[in-house]
């Protein structure tokens, strides 16, 4: 029985940085950037700091460059990278880093400069040589061939699909930030170009640049600094396989463990969630992580998309716009931490959901691999 | 884990048909259909559902291995259509 570490440490500051199209700053300095103006929210200084966690497919040792570029010398240092949900892994990690009184306040952070370097996923990803020679597309084949398996078994249809790329747009047309921020239709993501089928154009996220930071201490430091704490309830990871080709099955993912064990340490269940940011690379995703985080029943998933996850909907999810419309510069995990954040401190403005307090914050990464869940709190 | 010697013959578990690539030799290519094939021993391997239409392509559809000669000593196993779901 391993000790209850819920609500033991807080999010405290929470930034973004660089969000657009262009940029003429490096990786570092954006998640050093993110990682001050994180830090300047909390009321805190970098020299309060003495946990980093990074990732990044830009470096060989991400938390190293980053400590490196904020000049200090941690007690706790994390790379830790399980795709894009690593960083909301990390969260579990400086839980437990802290709670064990080996740092006192972390910043957790990620970068990447995609869209001015190359214009399409920058990955650090290795292709399986027995997967090579058949010319899959990474990672958008692997997400296809799960949308194809859905619909064939549920009978998931193309149009609840395409639902979740509307709302989405609903979202980012109320969120400044976002870069896609017009409305679209059901008939223009099915207008939109087969890339891998299923999957089309408006299926698929943003290519853009971006970076962000949270930063995370105890609970009795958190509410002596500048805004309300957002307590960490629950968290948890796994990963299932790292290759589609060793999916254990083409239907679900380890969100189904990674939100068991996050419900069980915060005590609550999908009923108790009031906002849910889960990680959208593809349209697909929002289906499964509703079905696997048990907000639905496996199969049902489409059918919650059609009675709404947009603005006013009694389950608003990817308040933000998400990859899909908001921004994604590749490992979208930090940017559904941050919006969680914002949401349950109530800045959220013309997208603010009506009385926040519970969000649950899930992460894919690499081909449905790497899964991590967080469930938060507003303090008081 | 022990080695298993497979029929070559399965079944389309997923796929997708794949419409563009940044790769000058897949784009040469498509579209083209890359799947999950379902072997009648159990395992899943990635191949190509090759010799036939990609819109012909289904879950269900039986498929039975085929080797392309890539070089002397290099042969990729494709898998083709049997004609018809059974």
């Amino acid at each position: 029985m391993s000790a209850n570490l819920s609500g033991e440490i807080a999010i405290v500051g929470a930034a973004t940085s660089a969000i657009g199209w262009e940029t003429k700053s490096s990786v570092a300095e954006i998640m050093a950037d993110a990682a001050m103006a994180a830090l300047a929210d909390a009321g805190l200084g970098v020299r309060d700091v003495d946990g980093i966690f990074a990732v990044t497919p830009y470096y060989w040792m991400p938390s190293v460059t980053l400590a490196d570029q904020l000049g200090i010398e941690p007690k706790v240092t994390d790379s830790t990278n399980i795709g894009g949900a690593s960083v909301i892994a990390h969260v579990g990690h400086a839980m437990r880093a802290i709670t064990a009184g080996q740092c006192e306040v972390a910043v957790i952070a990620y970068a990447s400069t995609q869209r001015s370097d190359a214009g399409k996923l920058v990955t650090g990803a290795d292709i399986l040589p027995y997967e090579r020679p058949y010319g899959p597309l990474f990672p958008i084949s692997g997400y296809a061939m799960v949308m194809q398996r859905h619909m064939y078994e549920f009978g998931t249809t193309r149009e609840q699909l395409a639902k979740v790329a509307v709302a989405a747009s609903q979202w980012a047309s109320r969120n400044q930030d976002a870069l896609k921020r017009e409305l679209l239709t059901v008939d223009d993501v099915l207008a939109s170009p087969l890339v891998s089928d299923p999957l089309r154009r408006l299926d698929i996220c943003l290519v853009t640049n971006g970076g962000g930071a949270i930063v995370v201490t105890n609970k009795e430091r958190a509410k002596k600094l500048a805004k309300p704490p957002i307590l960490v309830l629950g968290a948890g990871e796994s990963h299932s396989h790292c290759y589609i080709s060793n999916m254990r099955s083409y239907i679900t993912t380890a969100a189904v463990e990674t939100g068991k064990s996050a419900y069980e340490m915060a005590g609550l269940g999908a009923k108790d969630i009031d906002v849910v940011q889960i990680y959208d690379a593809f349209t697909i995703n929002v289906i499964i992580g509703l079905e696997d985080l048990g907000f639905c029943k496996k199969g049902e998933g489409g059918r919650m998309i059609d009675r709404g996850v947009g603005p006013g909907s009694k389950l608003p999810v990817n308040t933000s716009g998400g990859g899909l419309r908001y921004c994604h510069p590749g490992m979208f995990g930090i940017f559904i931490l941050v919006e969680a954040v914002r949401q349950l401190r109530g800045e959220c403005g013309d997208r603010q959901v009506d009385k926040a307090r519970h969000a649950l914050v899930h992460g894919f990464g690499g081909v449905f691999s790497g899964n991590a869940t967080v469930i938060l709190r507003r303090g008081g | 884990m022990e080695w298993v010697r497979s029929t070559g013959k399965g079944i389309v578990h997923t796929f997708t048909v794949v419409r563009q690539s940044p790769d000058p030799f897949f784009k040469s290519k498509v579209p083209y259909v890359v799947a999950m094939v379902e072997l009648d021993e159990g395992p899943m391997i990635m191949s190509n559902i090759a010799s036939c239409e990609v819109d012909t392509v289904k879950i269900g559809m039986r498929v039975s291995v085929t080797f392309e000669r890539a070089s002397e000593d290099i042969a990729i196993p494709l898998f083709v259509p049997n004609g018809g779901a059974e």
